[in-house]
C-alpha cells in the first residue's frame, strides 16, 4: 500500500535516512520504533509530504505521492501528533469536523459522523461536543486528536508519538482503544515511538531503526526471539522473553539431546505453539519429566525435557546485575 | 459646573459638529492602519529579520514628538485634515503591527503543523485558524491604537484639522475655561467609549476556547 524505494533524506552534511526501502501493507499496524533521531519521524513525514526526499521515490497505491497534489493528500492521511495540536478556538465538535467542512459535506452527514467519531474515542456527543480543548485532560484531548485523523475516512493514519506524554494508565487506554479501532476499520497505520513496550504491544509488524536505517523488521515475537543483533537485543531489553513467559513457546524447549526418541509414545505430548505455562502444566499433571512435540500435522519434532526447560530458563534468566 | 453646561448647551451643535469630526478623523486613521498593519503583520511574520526592522522603524516614528510630527507632515501635505490623518495613521501602527506579530508569534507552532499535515490550504490557515486564535492581540492593538489617535487628535487643531482640539486652544488663547474644559471633558469620553466599546467586540469575537 506505502512502498519507499531507495528513499534518503539529509539535513545538510547530516544523512538522516539512507537508501530506505520499506513497503507497508494494506491494514497493518506498523511500528517504527527507535532512539531519538533516528530518522522515525522523518520517514512518516514523508508519507504525507510534511518532508520531502532528497532521493528515491514513495508510493502510495503505486501511485508516485510527488504527482499528487500535496493538500489532497493530506485531507486522505489521517496525522496525529505527540502535541496534539488541537486548535483551541474551536469546540470538540469543529475540531473532528473541520475537515468534513472545508470538503463541503453536508450538514446532516457532518453531525452524524461527528457522533459516530465521539462514540468510537467514548467521549459521548452530548457531553463533549461543545466543550473546548482547555477544559479536557491530556488524554481526553489526544482521543479528540484520533477522531480528527479519522474523521475524514482515512485509509492511513499517520501517527508520530502520538500517546508520549501521557501517563502510563491513559497511555494503555488508548493503545487498547487504538487497536480496537484498527481491529474495526482495518485502517492502515504507520505508528512512531521510542517506547519498545509500546511497539510489542500494539505492533502488526515492528521496525526497529537506528541511524536512519531500519535494522529488523518483522512481528514482535519474530524480533524478540531473533533479534538481529546485539543493539536490537538491547534495545528490546534482554530479559523480555524472561518478562513475558507466554512467549516461549513449546518449540522453543526442544532438548538438543536426549534418552527418549519419538518411539517413547508413552510420554505425554504437546503441540509446538504450547507455551511454557501450558507445557509445565501437562509434564506436572502427568508427572513425568519429559514430554514429545508435535506439529500441526501430528509430525514429531523433537523432547522437552525438564533439564533442557530448565537450560532455556536460565539461559534467558537476568543476572541479579541486570536486574537493578 | 454649570457655566460648563451652559457653555455645552448654547454650543450643542458646534460640539456635536467637533465631537464628530474628532471621531471620524481618529478613526479613519485607525482603519487605514488596520488595513496596512494586520496584513504587514501576517507577511512578515515568519521573517525575522523583516520583521525586527520594520518594527525597528515603527518604533522610531512612535518617538517622534507628536507636534513634530505635526510640524513634518505639514510642509509635505499642507494643512488640514489629510495631513492630520497621516500623521494619525503614522502613530496607530506600532500597535497594531506589534500586536498582530505577537499574536501570530503567540501561535504555537504544534497547532500550525497540524493544520498543515491535515491539508488545509495557506488560506485556510490563515483564516481559519491564525486570525482566530491571534484575534484578541490583533483587537488589543487595535485599542491602544484608538484611545492614542484621539488624544492625539486634540492637538491636529495646530494644523487647521479641526476636531475637539479647536475648543481647547481657543478656549485657552480666549482665557474660556468653560470651553476648555469641554473640549478636554468630551475628547475623554469618546476615548473611554471608544476602548469600551471595542473591548466589547474583542470579546464577541474571541472564541470561549480562548478567554
Amino acid at each position: 500500500m506505502i512502498e519507499f524505494v531507495d528513499v534518503c533524506k539529509s539535513y545538510g552534511s547530516t544523512n538522516v535516512i539512507n537508501n530506505l526501502n520499506l513497503k507497508i501493507l494494506r491494514g497493518e499496524l506498523l511500528v517504527l520504533v527507535g532512539e531519538s533521531g533516528c530518522g522515525k519521524t522523518t520517514i512518516i513525514q514523508m508519507i504525507n509530504r510534511l518532508i520531502e526526499p532528497d532521493g528515491g521515490k514513495i508510493f502510495i497505491d503505486d501511485v508516485d505521492i510527488a504527482t499528487l497534489d500535496s493538500i489532497t493528500l493530506r485531507r486522505k492521511i489521517g496525522y496525529v501528533i505527540q502535541d496534539i495540536g488541537l486548535f483551541p478556538h474551536y469546540t470538540i465538535e469543529e475540531n473532528i469536523s473541520l475537515l468534513l467542512k472545508i470538503e463541503k459535506n453536508n450538514k446532516a452527514l457532518i453531525q452524524t459522523r461527528t457522533r459516530e467519531l465521539m462514540q468510537i474515542i467514548n467521549l459521548p456527543y452530548e457531553q463533549y461536543a461543545k466543550k473546548y480543548p482547555k477544559q479536557l485532560s491530556g488524554g481526553q484531548r489526544q482521543r479528540i486528536g484520533v477522531a480528527r485523523a479519522l474523521a475524514n475516512n482515512a485509509e492511513i493514519i499517520i501517527m508520530d508519538e502520538p500517546f508520549s506524554a501521557l501517563d502510563p494508565i491513559t497511555r494503555k487506554q488508548l493503545q487498547n482503544e487504538l487497536l480496537s479501532i484498527h481491529a474495526r476499520y482495518g485502517t492502515t497505520i504507520v505508528f512512531v515511538t521510542h517506547d519498545i513496550d509500546e511497539a510489542v504491544k500494539i505492533g502488526d509488524r515492528v521496525a526497529i531503526m537506528q541511524n536512519g536505517e531500519i535494522l529488523q523488521l518483522g512481528t514482535p515475537l519474530q524480533i524478540i526471539k531473533h533479534p538481529l543483533n546485539e543493539f536490537v537485543r538491547t534495545f528490546i531489553g534482554k530479559h523480555r522473553l524472561w518478562k513475558t513467559p507466554q512467549n516461549i513457546l513449546a518449540s522453543d524447549l526442544i532438548a538438543s539431546f536426549s534418552v527418549y526418541t519419538a518411539e517413547n509414545t508413552l510420554l505425554p505430548t504437546v503441540a509446538e505453539d504450547y507455551s511454557l505455562i501450558k507445557v509445565l502444566e501437562i509434564m506436572t499433571q502427568s508427572q513425568s519429566n519429559a514430554c514429545r512435540v508435535l506439529t500441526g500435522e501430528n509430525t514429531f519434532l523433537g523432547i522437552i525435557t525438564n533439564e533442557s526447560i530448565t537450560q532455556k530458563l536460565y539461559s534467558l534468566m537476568p543476572t541479579s546485575g541486570e536486574l537493578q | 459646573m454649570k457655566t460648563i453646561f451652559d457653555f455645552i448647551y448654547l454650543n450643542r451643535y458646534k460640539v456635536l459638529e467637533k465631537t464628530v469630526e474628532h471621531v471620524s478623523m481618529s478613526l479613519l486613521a485607525v482603519c487605514i492602519a488596520c488595513l496596512i498593519g494586520i496584513p504587514l503583520g501576517f507577511m512578515i511574520a515568519n521573517r525575522k529579520q523583516v520583521s525586527r526592522a520594520v518594527i525597528g522603524v515603527a518604533n522610531i516614528i512612535q518617538t517622534i514628538p507628536t507636534l513634530a510630527m505635526f510640524a513634518f507632515v505639514m510642509p509635505v501635505l499642507g494643512i488640514g485634515k489629510n495631513p492630520a490623518v497621516v500623521a494619525l495613521v503614522l502613530y496607530a501602527l506600532l500597535p497594531i503591527i506589534k500586536n498582530t506579530l505577537l499574536g501570530i508569534q503567540n501561535i504555537s507552532p504544534t497547532i500550525r503543523k497540524a493544520a498543515v499535515g491535515m491539508g488545509l490550504t495557506r488560506s485556510q490557515i490563515l483564516f481559519k485558524v491564525e486570525v482566530p486564535i491571534s484575534i484578541s492581540f490583533i483587537m488589543g492593538g487595535i485599542r491602544i491604537a484608538a484611545v492614542t489617535s484621539i488624544g492625539i487628535t486634540t492637538i491636529a487643531t495646530l494644523i487647521a484639522a479641526g476636531g475637539l482640539g479647536d475648543f481647547i486652544y481657543s478656549g485657552i488663547s480666549m482665557f474660556n475655561m468653560p470651553m476648555v474644559i469641554t473640549g478636554g471633558l468630551f475628547s475623554a469620553i469618546l476615548a473611554i467609549l471608544v476602548d469600551v466599546l471595542l473591548g466589547l467586540i474583542e470579546n464577541v469575537l474571541t472564541s470561549k476556547g480562548l478567554q
